[in-house]
């Protein structure tokens, strides 16, 4: 990841996949600070959503999770895991 | 063993999810509604159902009930028919009654004239809303007695990163954590992130609690709530 300069949305691949590396071992306060910088420099990407609310799932914070994968389905209706892991939280069989 | 054969009379929307689960289950069930259209549903979903009126007698006869073990009475607005029907299943045979309670006087009279067990699925289920509400920690409570229950609670910040022994849930709160749930991190074949949910049963002492678990502790409520307000602070 470039360093040093602003960081601009071909960079968000990469801040999504430090963003994997410190869920896979339990650094959510981490995660979640990339997430949210992420976010700044691409609202848009439903993906930004989408593992922000596996963070708030995993640590058992159901109402931000569900907020974050329904706006996460709100720019991208198809995404399929946003839509499995809602449908769990809210009890949608 | 011989499989138990549950009679299920009503088919709403309790009836129905008790028909399909039983059924899915591989149980032996009969479901009755005077609903032409709900039988249908239920059949299309592989329940053995048919059209009856189970408050005509007559009609019960013809079924010959008293093969079944246990019926439950689902009837869900007419207190009239659940009575009569809860005495009809009770005369005909079958050994346990489990009628579903519209409110308490209907509890009093179905017991009165043989139902064995009273269940209030809404009043539970809003009991258990209230808990959830006001307890956000507790995940899940199962009273196993009187005094004791089973919860499922968010493990506490102070016990991120200790043993299960450091953490003294046993010598400090008198309660025993019986399993841990954590959530994984995986990546999938196709690349995406997505999380899984691991259950260790009967942890040994030296697991380490994670940020994210939820602990499954068995103990009296009062020690139970001690350590749920410190989740909380």
């Amino acid at each position: 990841m470039k360093s040093g300069k602003k960081k601009e949305p071909s960079d968000v691949f990469e801040m999504l996949e430090m963003v994997t590396f410190y869920m896979m071992n339990k650094k959510y306060s981490k995660a979640l600070e990339i997430l949210k910088e992420a976010e700044k420099i691409e609202p848009g990407n439903a993906e930004i959503y989408y593992q922000l609310g596996l963070v708030h799932e995993a640590t058992n914070k159901s109402e931000d999770a569900i907020d974050m994968f329904q706006k996460s389905l709100s720019i991208k209706p198809t995404h399929k895991l946003s839509q499995e892991h809602l449908n769990r939280l809210m009890g949608i069989k | 063993m011989k499989n138990k054969q549950y009679l299920i009379v009503g088919l709403g929307t309790f009836g129905m999810s008790l028909a399909k689960v039983l059924t899915e289950k591989n149980a032996q069930v009969l479901a009755l509604d005077i609903n032409k259209e709900k039988v249908d549903d239920a059949v299309s979903a592989g329940v053995n159902a048919v059209v009856a009126d189970a408050t005509e007698e007559k009609i019960l006869r013809k079924l010959g009930l008293s093969d079944f073990d246990i019926g439950i009475v689902a009837i869900g607005e007419n207190i009239e028919a659940s009575i009569l029907s809860t005495l009809l299943l009770k005369d005909s045979g079958i050994k346990h009654i489990i009628v579903k309670s519209m409110n308490q006087s209907h509890s009093r009279i179905a017991a009165k004239v043989g139902a064995d067990r009273v269940i209030y699925p809404e009043e539970d289920m809003a009991i258990k809303l209230a808990d959830s509400l006001l307890s956000p920690s507790i995940i899940e409570e199962i009273e196993l007695s009187k005094e004791y229950n089973l919860v499922e609670l968010v493990l506490p910040q102070s016990f991120y990163n200790k043993s299960l022994s450091e953490s003294r849930v046993k010598e400090d709160y008198n309660l025993t954590v019986v399993a841990i749930k954590r959530k994984e991190t995986v990546i999938a074949d196709d690349g995406t992130t997505d999380m899984k949910e691991e259950m260790i049963v009967s942890p040994d002492s030296r697991e380490l609690l994670q940020e994210g678990d939820i602990i499954l502790v068995v103990g009296r409520e009062s020690d139970i709530e001690k350590l749920r307000q410190k989740g909380e602070k």
